[in-house]
């Protein structure tokens, strides 16, 4: 019954909607690429070099958004960029999510001196720029998708376990709680089964902008060379190499920074929606 | 002397909706009542049976999906519902003042208790800021808070539930309304506090003749300390009569249970008669009377004939087809 | 049950004992390393003694620490010093198994009915919490032990697979009551377990809890702030402020002749209904104290009492008597 109602709900939303759309837009793009994209993103054409969109290169080739310094079909790039941004999004955010999620717990449900250790792992944690760690860690452990994700994870968890942790703390005084324990349940049962399913709402609200903001930073460190190796397509990669033709070929860096603004909107404006309608109605 | 100049507050027919999902609630279903200058008059009722409504009615102050949709509210003659959005701002906190249940949020936390007090005082009677602050420690002394020197610049965190309900009261009070509207302003406390609560406000309405309009589920109180009482169920009042007639000679089934569901504290272990099922809310048509599922003295048709008000003996109103259908 | 049938119950082992329960919160005040921590003596120093199959009553007003005690009963909160002994055997003493097993023997029931069920639970599965806890396993078995208790409390199996929010609090207040009783115990703690009912509720509750203690021989420790909900269900009847207890009496005994001041003002500030309108002038009490106004060493009502003497504050008054105790200076004293 519950589900039916937020169904309905986010189809009358339009915010809701166009976020979806959006998100829907990208997922799929990622998953079908090799279907979706008109040409090979790796293939080089220098004879359809920095052509405009909408153009057709001397040899024939129709390109919807243009080519690149290197003539590959900015449209395919797109396409295939997406799943870079996406999966490091997802899988970050999940990462960070369940680190972040289980040290709240934790420290919300126990206090005192873990709770001390772990908020002030949380100070530490955002008193560093996460680029910086990002690039030390980077060089540390070298380039490549799997450590950019570990990066990415260790910048976002800390959210979650501040927001799990204020959750956990009014509510494990709530009655029911109590209730729980004079049935004679140990803890972790309390926490897994009594606490985190209503401390969860705003989760999944994090969670939506947490992938927002995780897209962002990839790109970001694409944009520094820091990503994932300049063969494979991502949208900060294709915005790094788009600057410098800026004022000869605009298409270049614009079209994939609208691609991650649009990817950003879309993911926020659907965190919006649940958030005004997922909290309260869950509140505790 | 023309009997009207006597009434403070005639409240005719009113009807309140509420937007709800999927439609609206009747709130407050078709409520009539008078309250005379000087009399102190109960409105009782369990959580749903629309006595917080009526007072958000009158003042105006219903949330934003409840709207008046008939009906009239004459304060000493002016009608309130269809009053002027500035008429209202001039009369709330002036000459009609309400205090509400829960002391701990009806104050705002960052200003001081002089400053919320002095307010009133400000906006309605046009006091500078010194003149203000002479009138609140009148005020504050009034209602017993001692160190009102002190006091004046604390904040409301600093108080406890009873003194916060005594500021309250000192806020209500500061313009000498003709009508105090408390909803459930003893609830919240304790049984010792309340007591010492309601004697201020009984002290306070003698010294400036206001009516009050006392609202709470609790008989015990209204039976105390009003005049006449007012018994509502589902949105509309059931029964009406004085204090002493509506104690000694409940005519309603649903005053009578109330009465007979109550632990008393010198009866001792014997079996309450409670009223079963649950106090409905009212959405669509209302067909009959709304407490006959209820009702241990139900009849045929009372599920499809609505009941009048009528008046069986001067002074005392009760809506029930056991006592006729017709007025 | 009469007075005498109590006291026998009494000269059995109590199936509830506290001796000298202390419980203490502390709240730093001031910087970090340089503060002080105000100790707030949340219940301070109470014994009591609970028969089998009685029902006492405690009567406290807000700030005397009934409900801490309560909680502190059941080992839900951490006690200070002092000991909770069921069946006589100290609960927080056996291995964490045992005293688990001990633990469930004694249930709480909530003042809140929306605060003490899971909101993320289904009905029946709050239930089914409480008889798993128990042991048992086999579903046919719980299903039908579940169908049994919701039957009970009297609720239908309609009301077994929705969420608690779509239930009335007096309806929920119900469920609690049948989580309560899934692991059987023999001890229920009920805090203001009507409080926050609306009054034609009330008596349904109340009825409800009568009807189970006969059913199941129910030992009860009823915490209300309302002396007619005492009266209800009350054998015997202790009094609490600020801590400690300051009268303890068979329930007709404190109904008919109410000895301490603080007992005597509860009594007086109690609205009246039988008197049917008249205005019956209360008496007025002195006003709250202010915080850190009440005395050390001394007499904790001394700042309201209306029987006070610069006596009281020399020494805390003890509980003397023999059936009927009271912690005051000046009982028996006249005026």
């Amino acid at each position: 019954m519950e589900g039916h109602n937020f169904f309905r709900e986010m189809l009358r939303s339009r915010k809701a909607m166009f976020g979806v759309c959006v998100v829907s837009l990208i997922v799929l793009s990622a998953i079908f690429s090799p279907w979706l994209a008109p040409y090979d993103p790796g293939t080089q054409n220098l004879i359809g070099r920095l052509a405009k969109p909408l153009a057709t290169t001397a040899d024939g080739r129709f390109h919807l958004l243009g080519t690149d310094q290197l003539g590959r079909d900015i449209l395919s790039r797109l396409i295939y960029g997406a799943r870079v941004s996406l999966l490091v999004g997802t899988v970050a955010s999940l990462i960070a999510g369940t680190l972040g999620v289980t040290l709240g717990l934790i420290a919300g449900y126990f206090g005192g001196r873990i709770d001390a250790m772990i908020m002030r792992l949380c100070d530490v944690q955002l008193a560093l720029p996460y680029i910086l760690i990002a690039i030390s860690v980077l060089a540390l452990l070298g380039n490549g998708l799997i450590n950019i994700i570990i990066v990415l994870s260790l910048t976002q968890w800390v959210t979650y376990a501040r927001v799990v942790r204020s959750g956990t703390l009014s509510v494990k005084e709530k009655e029911f709680v109590l209730a729980a324990k004079a049935l004679g349940f140990g803890s972790p049962k309390i926490m897994l089964r009594y606490v985190l399913p209503n401390v969860f709402a705003p989760v999944i609200v994090i969670a939506t902008f947490s992938v927002a903001q995780t897209i962002i930073a990839e790109s970001a460190l694409s944009f520094l060379g820091l990503s994932v190796p300049p063969s494979i397509p991502s949208w900060g990669g294709m915005l790094a190499d788009g600057r410098t033709y800026l004022v000869v070929a605009w298409w270049l860096a614009t079209l994939p920074g609208l691609a991650i603004t649009f990817t950003v909107i879309g993911v926020n404006l659907f965190g919006d929606w649940l958030r005004d309608h997922l909290d309260p109605k869950l509140q505790v | 002397m023309n009997m009207t100049d006597n009434i403070t507050l005639e409240v005719e027919d009113l009807y309140t909706h509420i937007g709800v999902q999927g439609g609206e609630v009747r709130g407050v279903d078709g409520v009539s009542f008078v309250i005379r200058r000087g009399e102190v008059f109960g409105l009782a009722g369990e959580s749903g049976s629309g006595k917080s409504m009526t007072a958000f009615s009158i003042m105006r102050l219903l949330p934003l999906r409840g709207r008046v949709v008939q009906g009239s509210v004459r304060f000493k003659g002016e009608d309130l519902v269809t009053a002027s959005a500035e008429r209202i701002s001039a009369l709330r906190g002036d000459r009609v003042a309400m205090i509400f249940q829960d002391p701990m949020t009806s104050l705002n936390p960052v200003f001081t208790i002089g400053d919320q007090i002095g307010e009133s005082l400000r906006q309605h009677r046009g006091m500078n800021a010194s003149e203000a602050r002479v009138k609140t420690m009148q005020l504050l002394e009034s209602v017993g808070i001692g160190d009102a020197d002190r006091r004046f610049g604390s904040y409301p965190h600093e108080f406890s539930g009873g003194m916060r309900q005594r500021v309250m009261i000192a806020m209500a009070l500061a313009c000498s309304p003709d009508l105090l509207i408390a909803d459930e302003p003893t609830t919240a406390l304790d049984v010792t506090i309340e007591k010492q609560i309601l004697a201020l406000i009984e002290e306070l309405r003698a010294d400036i003749g206001a009516a009050i309009l006392l609202i709470t589920h609790n008989l015990a109180l209204l039976a105390e300390h009003c005049d006449r009482i007012a018994v509502m169920y589902a949105g509309q009042i059931v029964e009406t009569a004085s204090t002493e007639e509506l104690l000694s000679k409940p005519l309603h089934p649903y005053t009578k249970a109330l009465l007979g569901s109550m632990p008393r504290s010198h009866i001792s272990k014997g079996r309450l008669k409670p009223v079963t099922g649950l106090p409905p809310t009212i959405t669509g048509e209302r067909r009959g009377c709304a407490f006959a599922p209820r009702c241990p003295a139900r009849m045929a048709h009372c599920d499809s004939v609505g009941p009048l008000i009528l008046e069986p003996e001067p002074g005392h109103q009760v809506r029930c087809l056991l006592f006729g259908e017709r007025p | 049950m009469t007075v005498e049938n109590s006291m026998d119950a009494l000269a059995q082992t109590p199936l509830v004992e506290v001796v000298n329960l202390r419980k203490n919160f502390s709240k730093r005040r001031g910087l970090p390393f340089f503060g002080r921590d105000d100790v707030v003596r949340a219940v301070d120093g109470v014994s009591l003694k609970i028969g089998k199959g009685q029902t006492l009553g405690l009567v406290g007003e807000s700030g005397s620490g009934k409900s801490t005690l309560g909680r502190v009963l059941l080992d839900l909160v951490p006690r200070t010093a002092g000991s909770v002994l069921f069946e006589g055997q100290e609960i927080g003493g056996a291995s964490v198994a045992a005293s688990r097993a001990l633990r469930r023997r004694m249930q709480i029931v909530f003042q809140d009915p929306y605060a003490s069920l899971n909101p993320r639970m289904l009905v029946g599965e709050s239930i089914r919490e409480g008889l798993r806890a128990g042991g048992m396993s086999d579903t046919a078995q719980i299903e039908s032990r579940l169908g049994e208790l919701v039957a009970a409390v009297g609720l239908g199996p309609e009301h077994i697979h929705i969420y608690p929010h779509r239930l009335s609090g007096g309806q929920r207040q119900r469920v609690a009551i049948a989580r309560a009783l899934s692991v059987n115990p023999s001890f229920i703690v009920a805090d203001e377990p009507v409080s926050a009912l609306d009054l034609s509720i009330q008596a349904q509750i109340l009825n409800l809890l009568a009807d189970l203690q006969a059913q199941f021989g129910l030992t009860y420790l009823l915490i209300s702030h309302d002396l007619n909900v005492i009266r209800y269900l009350a054998d015997y009847v202790a009094v609490m402020y600020r801590g400690r207890i300051v009268e303890e009496a068979p329930a007709e005994q404190l109904f008919a002749d109410p000895q301490h001041p603080y007992t005597q003002l509860l009594f007086s500030a109690l609205p009246k209904i039988d008197h049917r309108g008249k205005r019956v002038a209360r008496g007025v009490a002195a006003s709250e104290p202010a915080r850190g106004a009440v005395p050390e060493g001394g007499c904790a009502f001394y700042p309201r009492c209306v029987r006070a003497v610069p006596a009281c504050l020399n020494a805390e008054p003890v509980l003397t008597g023999n059936k009927h105790r009271t912690a005051c200076f000046r009982v028996g004293e006249p005026e």
